[in-house]
This record gives structure tokens, sequence and C-alpha cells, in this order.
């Protein structure tokens, strides 16, 4: 049997999810958490051969206005997505916000399902109106409603004891005629008659408010809640100031900031050593063998070239699991999105922005929750221009070269300025392209602004590993054989006898880069500069295990080895190759240029087409190569 | 408490405004309807502006023409941000305007 779990965002629909089939989806206290249908069988411990699909929050399912979730919401009602049919529907809905809730139970019901019910946050919700709750909607919908208590998973059992004996929903012809018809707008207005019908009489209301008021469990509740509610407006009476929003939003970005970047590093240091030593061994092992160098090179290499992110983006993705469980990236949301309104996005462009500083093929997936597809695709263009952590090499060695000598509070203010550069430079092109595009539709900006809560450690790594491993599921293939291809082309044709070096030179990548070379030259780059700029393709960070191969013999570059091939490299007219008009170029184009094959490819699915994601290659990487050329002509 | 029910009980003799008229000193206001149909009336009543719906204005966002709004009444009560130009197109009476 199959379950689909429907509910408005930020409902408790994950977190049930979670109980029933005992998975780590995220479940997070904002609105548009989840963005991919989660599917899962029930925990081995409830003994139920049932399938939970857990969806999308949606507001409604009847507007004709829907963001890319609710649309897959929506597709897995209809029985159109590749969950196939379904067998039952829950609706889930939060049991302290029920009244705005109920739109979304009456247009399952419009739409001729017959939901079940199951109201979450048993635990706010004193037992006497729990009960009250429980018969009006029990008396509406015919069928059974239950309470769950997602925090300690209360209520479960006798949900599951329902599911055993159930009979499935029946998918009736009316039903699936309204889907194709699309005769599915019908009036709110029964929601008022069915809801004024099937209240109870004030008699009853009187009974349940004298029950409420005789329970300690009741007081309990109340007593929570409302400390909750206190706290929550102590807080924003800061969060939301005229005075203190913004330098508190800026002093948290930064807080998160230092905090993945610091604390990634020994990580990676950790992870690149490693690969290292194994790359070693294994070539070690194999006494140079093409074999052991495909392994070390190409497979371990390439393994490597993401892997070495992992902590970082994992870090970040940390950061903002616990911002968004304590209700505080609602508020950042809300604070942003006027400011963000000038350059044609919307307050919920932030979180992808701010995943896009880690990778930008998570951050282009997280821009399904805007509503608006001409918001979106500003947002999703802008993606790569984001500083992301691939780069940080890159950027690092570069930096190294021009301010060597420099202390490295200095250079870590470059850094920071390279960070900035990219925001700027995003916002211009948003600014380009809102110019650009008609406004052909509204883009509404409705948030809940939900209670302050501290954030269940436990979920908070959950949901960290969950989108971890989603994006190393998604972007490690692709990744991996862009690396190894990259490899391929730099080891073949094989020349006998020739020093690494002297192989790179004359292989198919080094005769590409030969052959391209006066297209690098306007900027200040030759053709083993060049070289590295296509390995780059196949992720930003081979651009210096590259340069490193092609320049010194070795791909080490580690230390002051490859600094120092840098500074004696030289054009065949004996003038220096790279100096501070050359690197400053080299700068600008990895600040704008789209390289990452894996985000355009992700860029292709997530915006439906091949011809946006190939525009935004061309155009990045155009832009990019022609300030290249005037930065270089205007240092030189 | 249930807001949808008390709404059938509005009278029209209520004077009306929109919501993005609302200060917060003019208190509590019920939702009366929409000046236009479509997903934003669509979309602004799955938010929870149903018509008989009780809301407040608690303030804006800095910087922002943004409404801080408290939808509902006491425990079942929600906040929630608006657009000020959203807003605009959901009518509210003040309670008591008519009494």
């Amino acid at each position: 049997m199959k379950v689909i779990l429907v509910g408005t965002p930020n409902c408790g629909k994950t977190t049930l999810f979670n109980w029933l089939t005992g998975l780590s989806a995220k479940a997070v206290n904002y609105p548009g958490s989840t963005v991919e249908i989660g599917r899962g069988p029930a925990a081995a411990h409830w003994n139920l051969g049932c399938e939970f699909v857990d969806t999308p929050g949606v507001l409604g399912v009847m507007s004709q206005k829907t963001t890319a979730d609710e649309e897959v919401t929506r597709e897995v009602l209809r029985g159109a997505s590749q969950v196939g049919d379904l067998d039952l529907v829950f609706c889930v809905m939060d049991g302290t916000q029920l009244p705005r809730q109920l739109v979304l139970f009456e247009q399952l019901r419009d739409l001729g399902h017959q939901p079940i019910v199951v109201l979450t946050m048993a635990d706010m919700v004193p037992k006497a109106e729990q009960e009250r709750l429980q018969e009006i909607l029990e008396l509406v919908s015919e069928r059974p409603v239950f309470w769950v208590d997602g925090r300690l998973g209360g209520g479960l059992q006798p949900l599951i004891d329902f599911l055993k004996t159930t009979p499935r929903e029946n998918r009736s012809e009316a039903m699936e005629r309204r889907w194709d018809e699309g005769d599915y707008r019908l009036a709110h207005s029964r929601i008022r008659g069915w809801l004024a019908s099937a209240a109870p009489s004030p008699k009853d209301l009187a009974r349940c408010e004298e029950k409420r008021n005789q329970g300690g469990e009741a007081l309990a509740c109340q007593r929570e809640q409302s400390a909750l509610r206190a706290w929550t407006e102590t807080i924003d009476a800061w969060v939301l100031n005229p005075w203190a929003a913004f330098p508190l939003l800026f002093v948290a970005m930064s807080v998160l900031f230092s905090l993945v970047f610091v604390a990634a590093q020994p990580l990676m240091d950790g992870i690149d050593s490693g690969v290292s030593l194994l790359g070693t061994w294994v070539q070690g092992a194999s006494g140079g063998a093409m074999w052991g160098l495909f392994l070390s090179d190409g497979v371990l290499a390439g393994f490597g070239s993401f892997l070495v992110f992992v902590p970082q983006i994992a870090l970040l993705f940390l950061a903002l699991a616990f911002l968004e469980g304590s209700g505080y990236l609602a508020r950042t949301v809300v604070l942003v999105d006027r400011p963000f309104s000038k350059l044609g996005l919307t307050g919920r462009s932030l979180v992808p922005l701010l995943v896009g500083f880690a990778c930008a093929v998570p951050a282009m997936m997280a821009t399904r929750t805007i509503s608006s597809r001409r918001d979106r695709l500003i947002t999703n263009f802008i993606l790569p221009i984001m500083s992301c952590s691939a780069r940080l090499p890159v950027f690092t060695l570069l930096i190294s070269f021009l301010m060597n000598e420099a202390p490295v509070w200095q250079k870590g203010m470059a850094m920071a300025g390279l960070y900035l550069f990219s925001l700027v430079m995003g916002g211009v092109a948003a600014l380009i392209l809102d110019r650009m595009l008609p406004r052909t539709e509204i883009s509404p900006l409705a948030i809940e602004l939900p209670l302050y809560r501290w954030p269940s450690w436990r979920l908070v790594f959950r949901q960290t590993l969950s989108r971890v491993r989603s994006f190393v599921e998604r972007a490690a293939p692709i990744i991996f054989v862009l690396t190894l291809s990259i490899w391929f082309l730099s080891r073949f044709p094989v020349v006998e006898g020739a020093t690494p070096q002297e192989q790179v030179n004359q292989s198919y990548l080094g005769q590409a880069g030969k052959f391209l070379e006066p297209a690098f030259t306007p900027m200040g780059a030759d053709w083993r500069v060049g070289v590295g700029l296509l390995s780059a393709f196949a992720a930003r960070e081979v651009f210096v295990s590259t340069l490193a191969l092609i320049m010194s013999g070795s791909s080490d570059n580690e230390g002051d080895t490859l600094l120092e091939s840098l500074r004696q490299a030289q054009w065949p007219n004996g003038q220096p190759l790279f100096t501070m008009a050359s690197v400053a170029a080299l700068i600008v184009f990895f600040v704008i240029a789209l390289q990452c094959l894996s985000t355009v490819a992700i860029s292709a699915r997530e915006n439906g087409s091949w011809r946006f994601a190939l525009l935004q290659l061309f155009v990045l990487n155009g832009v990019a190569y022609g300030l290249a050329v005037l930065t270089f002509r205007l240092l030189t | 408490m249930n807001p949808l029910k008390d709404s059938l009980q509005m009278t029209n003799r209520e004077a009306s405004l929109s919501l993005g008229e609302l200060t917060p000193e003019m208190g509590l206001a019920r939702v009366s309807g929409f000046k236009i149909g479509g997903p934003l009336k669509d979309l602004l009543m799955s938010f929870g502006l149903i018509p008989g719906i009780e809301v407040t204005v608690e303030g804006r966002i800095p910087f922002s023409r943004s409404l801080i709004l408290r939808m509902g009444m006491g425990r079942g009560s929600w906040r929630g941000v608006l657009r000020a130009s959203e807003a605009e197109i959901v009518m509210v009476t003040i309670e008591g305007a008519a009494k």
C-alpha cells in the first residue's frame, strides 16, 4: 500500500515520515524544506507492508500559481509522478494552527480524496482541546483522526493499527475527471459551511473549556506554548528591530562563514593528505605502471577532488540546518526580501545563494521554493558566480602569488574581498537580467514566522547527513567522470620515455591547449595556463593540480614548489608569464566563469531547459573572458 | 473559537479597508474578502487569510513595507509576513467598527 503524506509547509510532515519509515529525511522549522519527494518503506518494527511518500509542503493544490515543489505534490496526488497510483492520503496538519490548514484539507476533499487527518504537535495542545478538534474533524471527514507527537513519536501506534486494517482510497472517476479537465477550482465557501455545521454547540464548547481549565496537563501545555511565544516575541523585538536587524544578520552570516571555513580546514587538509598518501602508495606499489597512474592520478585524484570539499559543504549545511531549525532563517528571508527585490530577486533567493557559497549544485536544487519562474531563473543564473568552495584552492594559489610576502591577515582580507567581488558581480548580473526579462507574473512573498525553538541536535545532524549524501550522490559521479576524462586526455597518447611534464605537453589536452593558445593570449595566458583552464571544466580546483603538473612536472602543489615554478615560467621571448596583470585577469576569470560542468547539467535539469543552461555557460564564460582580457590590458 | 463560523455572523454594515492600510494601532481586524480573485487570492487564502479570520498587524519589516501579521487568536494564532502590495487586495473590517 502506498501512503502519501500531504500538508502545508512546516507542519511536521517530514518528521512523521521519519518516524514511520525510520529514515532521516530533512525536517526543519522553516517553510519549504522538502523540495523533492521522499520515499521509504515502513520501518521494520511496525510490521507493516506500506510505502510512505513524503511530499513538499503546499499551501494548496488548486491554485494555478504553483512553485516547482508544489507542482511535485500535485503530480503525486494526480498519480502522474514516478510514485504511480496512490492508495491513501494522509493530510498532515499542525494541530496548533488548524484554521489555515483546513483549506488544504478541504481542497483534497474537493478533489475526491478521502484524506486521513493526522494532527501533529500533540505535545503543544492540551488533551481536552485535542479531543474537541478530533471530534469535529472526525465528524466532518467521516474518517478517523489521529494526533501524533513529532518530538517523541507518541500516538503512532493507533495510526499503524489503523493502516493494518484500513481499506484503500477509492480513486473515483470523478476525481480523474477533475484533474484531467482542470475542473478543480471549486469554491472555498464550502469550508465555512461544513465548519459551521460541524462546530460543537455552545454547550459542548463550555464543557471543553471547563475540561481545559481543570486539567493540569492543559495548563502545562499552555504554559509551554506561552513561554515559547514570549521567547519568540522577545527575540523578534531584536531580530526585526529597524536598528538591530541588519547588523545582527551581518554578524550571524559572518559567524556562520567563519565557523564553516575555519572548522573545515583541518578536515580538508586531512582528506587531501590522505588521498595524496594513498596515491603515492599506489604509484609505488605499481612500480610506475599505467594502472597505478590511472588509480592514483585518475581515480583517487578524481575521488579526492570532490571529497576534499565535503567537510566544508557539510559544515555549511549543518549551520543552515541549525538556523532553519531555530526559526531564524525565515526571518533572514523576510529581511533581505526588500533589498533583493531591487535586484530582481526575492527573499527566498537567500538560502540558495548561501548554499551557493559551498556548491552551486545543491544551491540550484534549493531554488525550487521560489514560486516565480522569472525570479528562479535569475537566481539560478547568478548562482555560479557565488564563490563556491572549489574556487578556494585557485584563489589561495593566485593570492599567494600576488601577496607572497604579505602577512596572513592581509591575504585573508584579499580572500574576503574576492567573496565580496563575487557578490557584487552576482548583484550586477541580477540587475541586468531584471531589466532584460519582462515581468509577466506576480511574485508574492507570504511566509510564516515560526516560533523560535532550540533545534534538536539529533535532527540537525541527521538532516545534514541526508543533504550531504544527496549532494555526493548527485555531484560525485559527474565530477568523477569528468576528472577521469581530463586524466585520459592528459595521459594519451602515451609518449615513451617522456617526463610527466613532456607527457602533458604532447597529450591531447596539451595539443588542445596549444591549438587554443591564441584565445588565451589576450588575457595574458599561454597554452599551459589554457590547459589548466580547460581542465578546470572538470572541477575548478583541478586547475591547481594541472598547472602544477605542467609547470613543475609534478601534481604536488604543496609548499612553495608550484609558486616558485610560476615565478620562473616565461613566454618564449623571456618575459615572465605570471605577472600581476595576468594573475589578476585569471582571478577575474575564475570569479565569473561557469566552468563546473556538473552545475551546467543540474541547471539544465532544474530549469527544464538545456538552452538556458548552455546560454548560461556561454554568457558567463564570455563575460568572464571579456573582463579578464580587459583587466589584463588595464593592468599591463 | 471558530473564526470561520463567526464570519458568518458578520454584517454588511461593517466598514472595511484593505489589509495594507491596517496599522498596529488599529488593533484586531477580520478578513472580509478580496478585491480580486485568481492565483494571488488562492495563495493568500492558503497562507491563512481566510474570510472571517482575525488578523492584527504587529509591525513592519525594517526598511520594507512588508507587514508582520498575527492571524487567528490565542493559542491557535500564528505569525507571518506579507508584502504590502499583496496585502492591498485583502479586505478587512476593524473589529467593532459597526457595533
